[in-house]
């Protein structure tokens, strides 16, 4: 309690968690709620949104959920967006709702049969929960002759594992189509009927085997709305205007002219709205820098393959069970492309496999699925689309097959295949760690810099297709937020990074982006952020069943935490085969007496160290001993600590500014003679000194690795000195035995300090000594009274033959 | 085969049908049959063996050959030694054989009758190793050898084996230089010490044959050695009457030149039934006690079989001929008739009601059912009552159990709960909505999509690799095990290495991969990849078991197999599904284990398979129809109470076999007298064992009476035997006691006025479906009555009921 008082900032939530935001949707142009669960939200300050047209009117708050009272624009996106919380402490991980075009209805139990189900009016979103072996049944009167369409969002919402089950039932409570998926949606029920007759009907949602929990919501889109499936063509070239059909729709196919965005948008799609509303979800349009070029009928075979030049995006669908679409090309030699097909994530029901033929006929190339995730700098999920590489190996004309892996095919099958010169690029990312209560969360992904003190994080970056120095910016911090890291070189791939808030910078939060580049400019190599945060796991096996790829990151300023951390520049080299001790305080406030944990996630390679170190509450600093590779590269690097207190699931963390490490070569080599001897003895060992780098002043070297009991004087050198040589003095005790650890440690004067380094190794052996012949008969006198009875009875043996023999030797005598 | 009609007698079998009675051993004199009908011999060291059967009118055999004299016509052209007949020189002539005094003619070919046949290494060398048992799994033909020499099991890749007789130990398995010093003799005869001890006799024809291969350079054969195409037994059937009665035995194997030789000497004899029938060391069957038998003869890769009956001496039976219901009982009764065997009585009506209510339900019959069952008076009840069940809902979960048993319903890492609902619900739709077994197994086989959007398709998550695949296919639908195949040829039947991997040729093309959903797998046709043969490497080409290599073109080859597979010509196919559903009601199959058809386990009645084949097919393939002519059948209804007559080791189905109530169905059972609900492990509230659709959940209850946990496709993962774990669970575990007071049937009952007698009354027909008989109720309501109350006495009789065999077996 005392703590609460006298530190609010420590004892207050310092690492908040988002579970889900309910009731996972809300209306497009009115004001609505939408609830944040989760843990630790108390001192709520605002809501990240990553698209505009959200206004938040009101924040209430408890610890475990805030309500946000928001206002949507009426051009707010549909479709599924994201947000994270920031409190006054930090900020959560991002957890997705959908922007959606028909008003709530809430469901209002008991609803669980026909008799008692709940009257809605058409054109409506039921917001509901299925829980444990729940059934919710929603009443409607239909006219007959209306389409009737339903399109379920649960799984889609990624709460929870729930596989829906949706049904029409007549007014008998007969059911008259069910759905438990479809293509576009895949887990998530379509279904739409040709209401039969004038009366009423149900609507039915449940799980699909029953089951159901209390995680388990779910949003109805019932009413008379279009529901197109897919988009022909499928994509456009950006900033162009252009004709789409829209194709599965129950009330049949319809045309609009679109003018599509001139910058590249991912999460551009198009609702198709029409007089009769908007589609529930959207559907994802690609854009890119092709022009269009239509398939034409028939191109099942190569004979027949529609013309096409690769710069155009092909265009496709593949129209029934069996139909196959080729395009015939000309292709340079050396010309090397990415080819890409867009079908399932324009949410086609495309299967699709791509084959390539030379222009013999040969087939050369085939490809069903491509990488999960797309290898291009903007980072999306590929599903099953395939995606493959081509090196052209001669001028000719070249023909792509595309078909369905199934041999289905229908109105919905569309496609799009782009070819794009092959370019390398990068990517970066705040690596995901691991918590071990949410091992696939987005844990640490998100940045929190309190005020007047330091954050540090580790950036990775993905490259493709070259090699080089990277550097990576941070543009547009929040106020009185400035960040420092390195240029890192090529064949590495972690950037430290270091935000620090001043004093004064206002609390605040923003979504952020970042770019790595190729340190050469000329080179035009960038590349932006991603994080693909797993946000439905299905057990056993851990299968993802949702993913969302977010393409910036949170950062916080947040209010004061009790300690700092300070490190001390290294001010000598770190050799190689040397090590180097770098001191981290940790400067409390006043009054805060807790643990604090460090680690240092950033190493450059080749350099090692503890896990961790803590500093207990009666303790100021910690050391962490760096040791360097034998062969490690001398380079300039830049290094921090970070350290955390509080409670497990709730620290907070601070980091000291980054400092600078010399990595460089030794000053000596140090070359050792085997050396052997017996316990007890003095053992010469010779130390050729081979000078590396120069220095000035007296260097110590000793011998380390020695066996108990034994020592070595530390001996004195200079630069000059080309030999020395060490006694080691052995005890009579001193164990026998090989002592492959046997080194020359030496300690070199710099300007600043002392250089520690092996500078070579060697071999000392320790053999037992030849036993003297008096001694074994001193022994076997000594010992006379121990013998074992074979013993005794070798012994009285011996010395009957013994006096045997001399008595005929005697006798001889005679 | 010729048969001479020695002595007409009048009453022939339909006719003693006809009377109602016939003593079957009246006949004193029968037809003569003589094997093989006709000899060839084709080299000085061609042998024949003649064998003269009497077969009787009323179905005995009797072996005459030491009766017979035999006499060749033209003794420069063949010559005999007792039934043995040998070349001398070339020509046609014949053999006389003379039997009391009859006297029958068999033509007699000799060609090559100075040529000795070269000494192979395939006709003269391996059949004596094998026929010594040396490639046994036990000795030589184990994995690993045996004290360091190995040979393929059961002689099933002789270059291999040449290799090593020679090429391994140079110079001291094989000595040519000093043959009778050969290990290969010297350790055969025990001369040196040998582990498997003496396996051939010095001197004997093995040794001969052996010794004369290593004298001739112990050379590997040419090509032109012919191969075993076939091998026949004769004579094809064989009745005995009277232990010690004996029959010789002849086995000829037909080589791919067209030749054939009498091999009875270097086969392998094996009988199922020793206690019965076995087979001496002159290869001759010896009757022991009556009962049924088959022996198989092995020879080369092949196995061939004949059954047998030994029947006791005739002690007057007389057939007292019942009436049948349908063809069922046709074919059982002749059997029987043949067997001796009258069948039991049938069976009271609460019997039959009971058993007929689990079998085709699983679960009890209530009290209401009962009582206008017994009430009835129509003359049909039984029928009607057969086919109100078979209406029922619940028909369709047991038979959707059953063939989630075989399927594997199993979740696991790579079958999510939802997909094993989703292939559960599918296969469930199937039963319920009659759909036939060839289609829907059709939907299995050519399943393509993907597993959440297909149900079928889970049938190939169940087992990913492609040779179990086929093991399971072979043994699920077509009822036989190919599983040895995979290593070497059949021992006991007729598949080879060859035929197993063409088979799964079959599914070397299917391709799968992840779905969009992470946990639903998209099976496909890959069009591409190949089934090798594991000895050397050769590309299989996919081949029908038994039948032809398909043209396949661009098709998909399981669409292919599934054709083939669920054809009505298949010859495997629609009687196994037979049986199987005939073995779901007699728990044992006409052919049993039902999933391990082989040419070493016949039928126990082939007439009857045959005919319930073929009213499958007539069906096309619904399961219901014949489902309610086994139903009907007096050989279902009879009682398990024995008749007079049946001989031990001989059932035959004349009577009813008592039969524990399977796992789920006893739960189901005592939950559904003691009106209790059972809950499992994320399962919908209200789902009855039988309804469990995922073998992986499971309670110690079900475990420890044997449910299948669906690890395998064997029709033995149920297990039926008793054990000790049982008993506690029905004596101290939950399952009776706590149901008993959880579902409050005694105080309900007592509550609404009724009288313990009246209670023992409706708990005997809630467990048994009979009333309790005067004396059982007498003394229960005297227990009762010096309870401190009536409610706890009641509780205890109705803990007894449940504790009782009469309540845990299906009678």
């Amino acid at each position: 309690m005392l703590l609460v008082l006298v530190y609010p900032g420590a004892a207050r939530a310092a690492s908040p968690r988002l579970g889900r935001i309910l009731p996972g949707g809300i209306e497009r142009g009115k004001v609505g709620k939408l609830v944040f669960e989760g843990e630790r939200l108390t001192g709520t300050e605002e809501i990240l949104f990553y698209d505009r047209g959200f206004e938040v009117l009101k924040l209430d708050e408890t610890d475990s959920s805030v309500t946000a009272t928001v206002r949507l624009a009426d051009d707010c996106r549909l479709g599924e967006h994201i947000a994270h919380l920031r409190t006054k402490s930090g900020v959560t991980e991002f957890r997705p709702f959908y922007v959606e075009p028909l008003p709530q209805v809430d469901e209002i139990e008991p609803n669980n049969t026909v008799s008692t189900a709940q009257a809605i009016e058409l054109g409506v979103t039921a917001s509901g929960r299925v829980t444990a072996g729940d059934e919710d049944v929603f009443a409607l009167d239909a006219k007959g002759g209306e389409q009737l369409v339903v399109e379920a969002v649960a799984m889609r919402l990624g709460n929870t594992v729930f596989d829906p089950y949706i049904a029409i039932l007549d007014s008998d409570g007969n059911e008259i189509a069910h759905s438990t998926g479809h293509p576009f949606s895949i887990q998530d029920g379509i279904i739409n009927v040709t209401v039969p007759s004038d009366g009423r009907y149900y609507i039915s949602m449940r799980e699909v085997d029953r089951g159901g929990s209390d995680s388990s919501y779910y949003r109805l889109h019932i009413g008379n709305f279009p529901r197109p499936t897919a988009i022909f063509p499928p994509g456009g070239k950006m900033g162009k205007s252009l004709g789409v059909t829209f194709l599965g729709d129950p009330a049949g196919t319809y045309s609009q002219r679109v003018s599509l965005p001139d910058r590249f948008d991912r999460t551009f799609a198009l609702s198709g709205e029409t007089d009769r509303g908007a589609a529930p979800t959207p559907i994802p349009f690609r854009l890119s820098e092709h022009e269009n070029v239509l398939e034409s009928e028939p191109n099942d075979r190569i004979a027949d393959a529609t013309p096409v030049a690769l710069r155009d995006a092909f265009c496709g669908i593949i129209q029934k069970p069996g139909d196959r679409d080729c395009y015939r090309f000309e292709a340079k030699a050396g010309d090397h492309y990415d080819v890409e097909i867009y079908a399932r994530r324009v949410r086609s029901a495309l299967d699709a496999v791509m084959e390539l033929y030379d222009p013999s006929g040969k087939k050369i190339l085939s490809n069903d699925d491509g990488a999960k995730v797309t290898e291009n700098e903007d980072a999306e999920i590929r599903a099953p689309d395939c995606h493959f590489r081509f090196k052209v190996p001669a001028d000719g004309e070249y023909t792509l097959k595309v078909f369905d892996r199934l041999a289905r095919g229908g109105p919905a099958y569309v496609y799009r295949v782009e070819w794009s010169a092959v370019q390398p690029w990068m990517l970066v990312r705040l690596p995901r760690v691991q918590d071990p209560n949410d091992l696939y969360g987005q844990y640490r992904q998100q940045v929190f810099v309190a005020k007047g003190n330091h954050f540090a994080c580790l950036v990775r970056a993905r490259i493709k297709d070259f090699r080089g120095p990277l550097t990576l910016d941070i543009p547009d911090l929040p106020d009185g937020v400035t960040m420092e890291t390195m240029m890192i070189p090529a064949g590495t791939d972690a950037f430290p990074v270091v935000f620090h808030a001043s004093e004064d910078a206002p609390l605040s939060g923003k979504l952020l982006s970042m770019r790595g580049a190729h340190a050469d400019p000329a080179k035009n190599i960038s590349g932006g952020y991603y994080t693909a945060a797993e946000l439905l796991l299905g057990k056993p096996s851990l299968a993802r069943l949702k993913t969302k790829i977010a393409h910036r990151f949170a950062i916080a300023v947040t209010e004061k935490i009790p300690f700092r951390l300070e490190l001390d520049p290294p001010n000598i080299p770190l050799v190689r085969d040397g090590k180097i001790d770098l001191t981290v305080r940790v400067i409390r406030d006043e009054g805060f007496e807790e643990e604090v944990m460090l680690v240092m996630p950033f190493l450059p390679p080749g350099v090692y160290t503890s896990a961790n170190e803590k500093v207990p509450p009666d303790a100021e600093e910690a050391i962490f001993t760096l040791t360097a590779h034998p062969q490690i590269t001398p380079r300039d690097w830049k290094l921090y600590v970070l350290g955390s207190a509080g409670k497990e699931n709730n620290l907070f963390w601070a980091s000291t500014p980054l400092v600078p490490l010399r990595v460089d070569k030794q000053f000596v080599e140090a070359d050792l003679s085997a050396a052997s001897g017996a316990p007890g003895q003095d053992i010469p060992v010779t130390c050729r000194l081979n000078g590396v780098a120069p220095f000035s002043g007296q260097a110590t070297a000793r011998l380390i690795g020695l066996p108990n009991g034994a020592s070595a004087q530390e001996i004195q050198f200079n630069a000059g000195t080309e030999k020395i040589s060490f006694l080691i003095k052995t005890q009579s005790d001193t164990p026998t035995g090989n002592y492959p650890s046997l080194a020359c440690e030496v300690e070199v004067p710099s300007p600043n300090g002392f250089v520690v380094a092996t500078a070579g190794k060697g071999l000392l052996v320790i053999d037992a000594p030849e036993e003297p012949q008096d001694a074994k008969a001193e022994l076997s006198v000594a010992s006379e009274d121990a013998l074992s009875r074979l013993e005794q009875l070798r012994s009285e043996a011996n010395e009957r033959r013994s006096a045997q023999a001399s008595a005929q030797a005697e006798g001889g005598e005679e | 085969m010729i048969a001479l009609q020695r002595l007409k007698v009048a009453t022939l079998l339909f006719q003693c049908v006809a009377i109602g009675m016939c003593l079957l051993s009246l006949a004193d004199a029968g037809e003569l049959h003589i094997f093989p009908e006709k000899i060839d011999l084709s080299n000085t060291q061609d042998r024949q063996r003649v064998i003269v059967q009497e077969v009787f009118e009323n179905g005995i055999t009797r072996d005459v050959t030491a009766e017979a004299v035999f006499e060749s016509s033209d003794q420069g052209i063949a010559r005999c030694d007792s039934n043995v007949v040998m070349p001398v020189g070339d020509g046609s002539t014949e053999l006389s054989i003379a039997i009391g005094d009859e006297r029958l003619l068999v033509p007699i070919r000799v060609r090559d009758a100075a040529i000795a046949r070269p000494v192979s290494f395939r006709l003269d060398v391996m059949p004596v190793l094998t026929k010594g048992s040396c490639n046994k799994a036990g000795c030589h033909g184990s994995i690993g050898g045996q004290d360091g020499f190995g040979l393929s099991l059961f002689g099933s890749d002789p270059a291999m084996d040449y290799q090593t007789l020679t090429r391994q130990w140079v110079g001291r398995r094989v000595k040519r230089s000093i043959p009778d010093e050969s290990l290969l003799l010297t350790k055969a005869t025990g001369a040196v010490p040998h582990t498997g001890g003496v396996k051939i006799e010095y001197d004997s024809d093995e040794y001969r044959a052996l010794h004369r291969w290593v004298a001739a350079g112990a050379q590997y054969d040419t090509a032109s050695v012919p191969k075993v195409e076939s091998i026949r037994i004769y004579p094809e059937r064989v009745v005995l009457e009277g232990r010690g009665a004996k029959q010789s035995l002849s086995v000829r194997a037909l080589y791919s030149d067209g030749t054939d030789r009498d091999v009875t000497s270097l086969c392998t004899f094996e009988s199922t039934n020793n206690e019965s029938a076995g087979v001496d060391a002159a290869e001759a069957i010896v009757a022991q006690t009556n009962g049924e038998s088959f022996i198989t003869a092995r020879f080369d890769t092949h196995t061939v079989g004949l059954p047998i009956v030994v029947l006791a001496q005739d002690r007057g039976f007389a057939w007292d001929p019942p009436a049948a219901h349908n063809y069922i009982d046709v074919a059982v009764h002749d059997k029987l008739m043949r067997l001796r065997i009258a069948p039991a009585a049938i069976c009271d009506d609460e019997t039959f009601l009971r058993r007929v209510t689990l079998d085709l339900c699983g679960r009890l019959p209530t009290v209401g059912e009962y009582q206008e069952f017994v009430d009835s008076t129509s003359p049909n009840k039984r029928t009607e009552r057969i086919d109100a069940l078979i209406a029922s809902d619940a028909f369709s979960d047991i038979w959707t159990m059953r063939w989630a048993d075989l399927l594997q319903l199993r979740s696991g890492p790579e079958l999510s709960k939802k997909a094993i609902n989703s292939y559960y619900n599918w296969i469930h739709t199937q039963v319920a909505n009659r759909v036939p077994l060839d289609e829907m197994i059709h939907q299995l086989i050519a399943a393509n999509g993907g597993t959440l959007a297909n149900a079928p398709c889970n049938y190939y998550e169940t087992e990913e690799e492609v040779k179990k695949i086929s093991e399971n296919m072979a043994q699920v639908f077509l009822g036989m095990r190919l599983q040895c195949c995979a290593c070497h040829n059949h021992p006991f039947d007729r598949w080879t290495q060859d035929d197993y991997y063409s088979f799964a040729a079959f599914f070397a093309q299917l391709g799968r991969k992840a779905g969009e959903d992470s946990r639903e797998t998209i099976i496909f046709n890959a069009g591409k990849g190949e089934m090798k043969h594991p000895v050397d490497d050769r590309i299989m080409e996919p081949k029908f078991l038994g039948g032809d290599e398909p043209e396949l073109g661009d098709l998909d080859r399981r669409e292919v197999l599934a054709d083939w597979v669920t054809a009505s010509e298949n010859p495997y196919f629609a009687r196994h599904m037979a049986n199987l559903v005939w073995d779901h009601f007699f728990h044992r199959g006409i052919v049993d284990d039902p999933d391990d058809a082989r040419a070493s386990n016949p039928p126990v009645n082939p007439e009857l398979l045959i005919a319930l084949e073929a009213k499958l097919k007539e069906y096309r393939f619904q399961v219901r129809p014949l489902v309610r002519d086994i139903c009907n059948s007096r050989t279902y209804q009879v009682a398990t109470a024995p008749s007079r007559s049946s001989g031990a080791g001989i059932e035959n189905f004349s009577t009813a076999k008592l039969r524990r109530m399977r796992a789920a169905v006893l739960l189901d059972a005592i939950s559904q007298v003691t009106e209790t609900e059972d809950k499992f492990e994320a399962i919908v509230p209200g789902t009855r064992a039988v309804q469990i659709p995922d073998g992986s959940v499971a309670t110690p209850f079900l475990s420890a009476f044997g449910r299948s946990s669906r690890k395998t496709v064997c029709t033995c993962e149920v297990k039926m035997e008793p054990n000790l774990s049982q008993a506690l669970h029905l004596l101290n575990g939950d399952a009776v006691h706590k149901k008993i007071h959880a579902g409050g049937l005694i105080a309900r009952r007592l509550g609404q006025e009724q009288s313990p007698s009246e209670v023992i009354d409706e708990l005997y027909i809630r467990c048994f479906s009979r009333k309790p008989g005067t004396e059982e109720k007498e003394s229960l309501l005297k227990v009762v009555s010096e309870y401190e109350s009536p409610q706890k006495g009641l509780s205890d009789v109705f803990w007894s009921l449940l504790n009782s065999k009469e309540f845990l077996f299906i009678h």
